[in-house]
């Protein structure tokens, strides 16, 4: 009896338990986020973002500090949207204060509300994150509500511009594309090419990525079926570590162009030669160090290059500041 | 007509299709004189004897490096292709055989230092081959040019390229001047890698095959037997 008695209990217990979990009220999920992320513009050029909320709560006011990397991008102005009364926007340097009242000082109802529109001016290429901190929202009350604040990115952009004749181009990506922009059709789309190459060092044999991604340190056959010039935007490829495999690798190079001892000094020593396809004259051109003469003598933004690399070569490191 | 489309189809597949791209293969090194002097200015011509394609050489007066246009892989060198170096300078003169190795093969490219003989009908003496690339193959003289090419010491690097064929061996470690010596690829036959075999596994098989067909029988006839003493 005192059996029977325990399970009636447990099972009750079990019952009121699984009803807590369900009938436990939501909890509340404000969301802060910035549009477009990420933003994007030339040196010099002005963009618009906006910060919005998605509210679940009532809200009547907010306050957020935006940091962000002066060297790449500025916040120059910000104007209020739905919170307007009291409007507050302070400069200083590295990043903005803002904040704002709804116009009856009451609350908004849950939804979608504006609550600036900033705009950023690009300074010099590179990527910034718009990041939060100190930041609050609040009911007509002073009551803070929790919320999630997403930082955001602003790329400064370059564009690259390249003439390539007609033929197999040895070519590499000087600069990263825009995320989610890393198709070769959308890096390549000002060619008119029918044929994209890598070459894989492990297996020896090309690789068809014709209809796949591509990516910067790594070095392309473009076949361009008619001249055409190749143009495309994206970040400054300006440090790279790219690991060599025994034998004949082909490799990108970065956003600038060095002199291929200094270029190649991580790995001196370490490799046979370095030899780039002259598209007009369909032949190589060869870089062997040491010798008293060569082909040429520099690395270039935009070129592909095969390295010979001998056994034990270490990665292949350099940056385009050093 | 259906003969005709088909050779339509192929020629249109072939005129869209982009040509192949290219690998390249590098050929440079030095030229000596016997005594380790540089021989400046060296004239080097190279040819693949089995395309017969001459290669272009780059070198200059001050120095006796030489330089190969970069050859385009599998197009004008392969595998076990033999390059004959025709080298002059300071006078003298020389003719030296190499075949592609492997090893060229993965670094794409051969480093060959030159070392020219000191007179006519003299054993010319040791070559090298670079430590760069390549450097796993070995070279033969073609002898009755006077002062003759000498071979390279091969490199230690594993290569199941070729090897000389001993004419003889001595001659040819030591980097000695071989008379028409031959190359012969380093390929064995199968039978002749030593693959390992269980010995007597045919044997094995037969005697588990009778002892099983034995054991079957034993089972059938002593079933046969119950079944009889049941009947009585």
């Amino acid at each position: 009896m005192n059996k029977m008695r325990r399970m009636v209990v447990f099972g009750i217990g079990m019952t009121l338990a699984v009803l807590a979990v369900f009938t436990a009220p939501a909890v509340a999920q404000n969301i802060v986020y910035f549009d477009p992320d990420p933003g994007s513009a030339a040196p010099g050029e002005t963009i618009t973002v906006t910060l919005w909320l998605n509210a679940t709560d009532g809200i009547a006011s907010f306050n957020d500090n935006i940091h962000f990397d002066p060297a790449v991008v500025n916040i120059t102005s910000g104007t209020p949207g739905d919170f307007p009364a009291m409007w507050l926007f302070v400069h200083y340097g590295t990043g903005v204060r803002v904040g704002g009242m709804s116009s009856d000082y009451l609350d908004l109802p849950p939804g979608r509300h504006k609550l600036a529109t900033f705009t950023l001016v690009a300074n010099n290429s590179g990527t910034s994150t718009l990041y939060h901190s100190d930041h609050k929202l609040s009911d007509y009350k002073g009551v803070l509500k929790s919320a999630t604040w997403y930082n955001a990115t602003f790329l400064c952009t370059e564009t690259f511009s390249k003439s390539l004749p007609k033929g197999w181009n040895l070519v590499s990506l000087p600069l990263n594309p825009m995320p989610g922009k890393n198709h070769t059709s959308e890096v390549f789309g000002t060619l008119y090419y029918d044929a994209v190459y890598r070459y894989d060092a492990t297996s020896h044999t090309f690789v068809d990525v014709t209809e796949g991604t591509i990516e910067p340190g790594v070095g392309y056959y473009v076949h361009v079926a008619n001249a055409s010039t190749w143009i495309y935007n994206g970040t400054p490829y300006n440090e790279m570590e790219v690991p060599l495999e025994r034998g004949l690798n082909m490799i990108g190079w970065l956003n600038c162009s060095k002199s291929i001892s200094d270029a190649l000094s991580s790995i001196a020593g370490n490799y046979n030669y370095v030899a780039r396809w002259n598209t007009s004259l369909q032949e190589f051109e060869v870089y062997v160090p040491g010798a008293p003469f060569n082909d040429f003598n520099t690395m270039e933004q935009g070129k592909g290059y095969f390295i010979s690399a001998k056994d034990g070569c270490p990665p292949l490191t350099e940056s385009c500041g050093a | 007509m259906i003969i005709c489309m088909s050779v339509m189809i192929t020629v249109l597949v072939s005129a869209s299709a982009p040509e192949v791209a290219q690998l390249p293969f590098v050929i440079s090194g030095y030229v000596f004189y016997e005594n380790g002097s540089p021989a400046y200015n060296p004239d080097v011509t190279i040819t693949n004897l089995n395309t017969s394609k001459t290669f272009s050489t780059k070198t200059c007066t001050s120095g006796n490096y030489y330089l190969a246009k970069p050859v385009l892989l599998s197009r004008e060198i392969n595998k076990d292709d033999v390059l004959q170096f025709k080298v002059a300078a300071g006078g003298k003169s020389a003719v030296l055989e190499y075949r592609i190795t492997a090893s060229d093969m993965v670094y794409h490219g051969l480093h060959l230092n030159i070392t020219l003989g000191e007179g006519a009908g003299e054993e010319a003496e040791e070559g090298t081959t670079s430590t760069g690339t390549g450097g796993g193959g070995k070279q033969t003289l073609t002898p009755s040019v006077t002062p003759t090419l000498t071979p390279s010491v091969p490199s230690q690097e594993a290569s199941p390229s070729p090897v000389i064929t001993p004419t003889p061996a001595t001659a040819t470690q030591a980097g000695k001047a071989i008379s028409t010596p031959t190359l012969t690829p380093n390929t064995l036959l199968p039978h002749e890698k030593g693959e390992k075999k269980i010995p007597g596994f045919e044997a094995v098989f037969t005697i588990a095959g009778t002892g099983l067909l034995a054991i079957a029988y034993l089972i059938v006839k002593m079933r046969k037997g119950k079944r009889g003493v049941n009947v009585q």
